[in-house]
């Protein structure tokens, strides 16, 4: 191995692990990281290859509140850890896959064909609790133009440096009209963090009725990479709330004290 | 006006209870044996805070260390602020004289809730208690000023956790009597007190309720984080442990300047009441005052952001908070036009009160303009943390609560004890009290102006002759300060007996005897006409 090549794979395997705590990573040569665009459109036409060899859009994939996951199948850094991570909060999350929520898998690498894809979702089905909802994980490939269009509008800069991609790690949630809603940025992530996330892109309209108050109590700290209590939102609630019943139960109410008390 | 008629019910400062001597006092659930608890109290801690700044304005009489290293000077003015803000000049007004005379003024013969009032003191005297101790416990005193800034407020060795713990229970105090104030005056007015029969001072108690509860938790939770980020480490403010020192900033303001108005408001209310009474005519505008005082207790909440024009803020946040702190001006401004309005063909009685009021305008109305002077943005840039800041707080706070409250003092006497003080010593107190007062903070406008910072025990030689002249007028004040208090303590043993009306007022409290009886009024009255009624 060259010794460019040697430094190359370092910095690949470096950007995999870090990634995840940079807005973006700035190399002199090369851009790679994720460009937010929270509150835009993923392109929907997009033309994807599924496990089935048809070919889908992308539209007709996400019809509900879905992770979205941008790896190579034969990646020798993050993309397995990732992709495992997933495999975690699916059986941790208390949420539906397939009828709640999605994941989808897509490869970056317009050269891999859907069998690697096949390979890669049956692996980690063998390792996961709920096996059979595990079906409902999605994985495709593309072609080089129709991923070009889809990184481009999700704002996944990435580069090839000989046979190897550097690529940020993380995942994109997306509402069920294709909407960015958040980044969820490293390899590992909390179950509730993704089912606050999905109810988020849901509108609160999944799951019980209970998570739209979770939604409204926690918020994501997008340094941290997780959602964390909101305390100063939840407490000015509640005082507004107790405030507002003193004033409605003292305006309302029309009893008079006129009590003689003891000294 | 109907007098009640004089009735053979001992006064409450007579009568004879289930307890005994100081028991008599501090298991009394009546609301006027309470309020003297808390004058007594808050005379005392003001003693105290008095003291501290008389010390620290030594201090500054020269460059350089004069009688207390910078330490101390840190400790002196941090213990000075919360004293000064959290144990006097907050509960001040509402407690003491709202106490007394609310119920009096909407002809109720208690408060809603007399055992909560009760429990506020305790609250209160508990909550001063911890701030005194972290003083004297621990690694040191607490040494960030009133404010608690983080993140030094977690990292300094100071005794900070019972100093926030104090002025948390303190919260509380004040949560629970503005609870009770509101509940009295929805439920218990008399007969014919619609709302617009109400006097002026419970309607500014009525506004200082609702910014106690909705203002006070904030600040109640925002100390609980600080607890929980010493000692359990969740990272709330501190950088270090990923929190926002902003954000305790905004939190501790959101507070921190509604309290500005818990404690201007019943003032306004107090010199409402004394410039009528002494005009002998009804007020101005008796409407435009109430909205006035509502919309100041509304507007105040959204203000709190000119206290950190130079933390680091949006621009659009900055021209909001900069131009909402000029709103809040409007409704002030129409306070002191309808207050001289008043006077205006009154009959005026010039009393030691009367007097206090006036001062009371002069230096209010010079604590305003320099508050607006603050509140534009690119003079905020130069004056921001300078001594120009702390004279204009002096004579907003000090100035407006402290002349009001010694007005309040001096007009509601005579009801309290029941004695009539020596007018000629109160006006003398209160003469060198103001001269005292022009002297000591008057050059701060000056030395901050120039550049001096505040909270620092030492200074640059090019401030030294506006320190000097700063440091002798607290003494002049200080004397006033003694002056008036002894004449008010040694009035108490007047002969002189006060009339239920010595004054010639017109709302309820002027028609029971001085001092009140136990249960204030015989008969609950009937309210016919509207409070100022001099027609």
């Amino acid at each position: 191995m060259s010794k460019i090549k040697v430094i190359l794979t370092s910095i690949v395997c470096l950007i995999g692990i870090n990634s995840y705590s940079q807005t973006s990573l700035f190399n002199q040569q090369m851009q790679v990281g994720f460009e937010e665009k929270q509150g835009q459109y993923v392109d929907l036409n997009v033309k994807l290859v599924n496990e089935a060899g048809d070919t889908v859009l992308l539209k007709d994939v996400i019809n509900k509140p879905t992770i979205l996951n941008l790896v190579y199948y034969q990646c020798a850094g993050t993309c397995s850890p990732l992709m495992w991570g997933i495999s975690k909060f699916i059986d941790g999350v208390d949420l539906k896959l397939g009828k709640d929520y999605n994941v989808i898998t897509i490869s970056f690498d317009p050269t891999e064909g859907i069998k690697l894809g096949i390979n890669k979702k049956a692996s980690y089905i063998s390792t996961m609790k709920k096996k059979e909802e595990a079906k409902n994980w999605q994985f495709f490939v593309s072609d080089s133009v129709d991923i070009a269009k889809l990184t481009q509008s999700v704002g996944f800069d990435y580069q090839k440096v000989n046979d190897q991609f550097v690529h940020p790690t993380g995942l994109i949630a997306l509402a069920a009209d294709g909407k960015i809603i958040r980044y969820l940025r490293g390899i590992e992530f909390l179950p509730f963090d993704i089912k606050i996330t999905m109810v988020e892109a849901a509108k609160g309209k999944i799951g019980p009725s209970i998570n739209r108050l979770l939604a409204i109590c926690y918020g994501y700290d997008s340094k941290g990479n997780q959602f964390v209590f909101n305390v100063t939102r939840v407490s000015a609630i509640v005082i507004l709330f107790i405030v507002l019943t003193i004033f409605l139960f003292l305006a309302l109410s029309r009893i008079k004290i006129h009590k003689k008390v003891s000294k | 006006m109907i007098y009640q008629k004089d009735t053979a019910e001992p006064s409450y400062l007579d009568y004879k209870g289930k307890y005994k001597g100081i028991f008599s006092w501090i298991f009394s659930t009546d609301h006027k044996r309470i309020a003297l608890l808390y004058m007594f109290s808050i005379l005392t801690f003001f003693a105290i805070g008095a003291t501290l700044g008389l010390l620290m304005k030594f201090e500054l009489i020269a460059p350089g260390r004069t009688i207390m290293s910078a330490q101390a000077y840190n400790a002196f003015f941090t213990l000075h602020g919360i004293i000064m803000i959290f144990a006097v000049v907050i509960p001040g007004l509402p407690a003491v004289f709202g106490n007394f005379l609310l119920p009096i003024m909407i002809g109720a013969k208690d408060v809603a809730f007399p055992r909560i009032n009760l429990l506020s003191w305790y609250l209160y005297v508990t909550g001063v208690s911890l701030v005194v101790i972290s003083q004297f416990t621990g690694q040191g005193p607490p040494d960030t000023g009133w404010t608690f800034y983080a993140p030094y407020s977690f990292r300094t060795a100071g005794n900070m956790l019972p100093a926030v713990f104090g002025a948390f229970v303190l919260g509380f105090s004040s949560i629970l009597t503005g609870l009770n104030f509101l509940v009295t005056i929805h439920r218990m007015r008399a007969p014919g007190m619609t709302w617009l029969k109400m006097p002026l001072f419970p309607w500014t108690l009525y506004a200082t309720g609702w910014v106690q509860l909705l203002a006070t938790p904030i600040i109640g939770i925002t100390l609980l984080m600080i607890v929980a980020e010493r000692t359990l480490h969740i990272g709330f403010f501190d950088p270090t442990l990923g929190g926002d020192p902003l954000l305790y900033q905004h939190l501790f303001w959101t507070y921190s300047h509604p309290a500005v108005y818990i404690m201007i408001l019943p003032a306004m209310g107090a010199i409402s009441e004394i410039i009528t009474t002494y005009s002998h005519k009804a007020i101005f505008g008796y409407k435009f005052m109430i909205a006035s005082v509502l919309a100041i207790a509304f507007v105040g909440y959204f203000i709190w952001g000119h206290h950190m024009f130079t933390s680091g803020m949006s621009g659009t946040a900055l021209y909001t908070f900069s131009l909402l702190t000029f709103i809040v001006a409007v409704p002030s401004a129409i306070k002191v036009f309808n207050w001289i309005a008043t006077m205006h063909q009154g009959s005026i009685d010039l009393q030691t009160p009367f007097y206090w009021a006036m001062a009371f305008l002069f230096v209010f109305m010079i604590g305003g303009f320099s508050g607006l002077i603050l509140g534009s943005l690119a003079a905020n840039v130069h004056l921001h943390n300078t001594h120009f800041v702390v004279a204009h707080f002096h004579f907003i706070v000090f100035g407006g609560t402290g002349f009001a409250f010694f007005g309040a003092m001096h007009y509601w006497y005579p009801k309290i004890t029941g004695r009539m003080y020596d007018t000629r010593w109160a006006n003398i107190g209160l003469v060198l009290f103001f001269i005292g007062f022009i002297t000591l903070y008057g050059p701060m406008f000056y030395l901050g102006f120039k550049g001096m910072p505040r909270r620092y025990y030492d200074y640059d030689e090019v401030f030294h002759a506006g320190n000097i002249v700063s440091t002798m007028g607290s003494w002049v004040l200080y004397s006033g300060l003694v002056i008036i208090v002894i004449n008010l303590f040694a009035s108490l043993k007047s002969k002189i007996k006060a009339p239920s009306d010595p004054w010639g007022g017109k709302t309820l409290e002027w028609t029971i005897p001085s001092p009140p009886p136990v249960e204030n009024f015989e008969e609950i009255p009937t309210v016919t006409k509207g409070p100022y009624n001099y027609s």
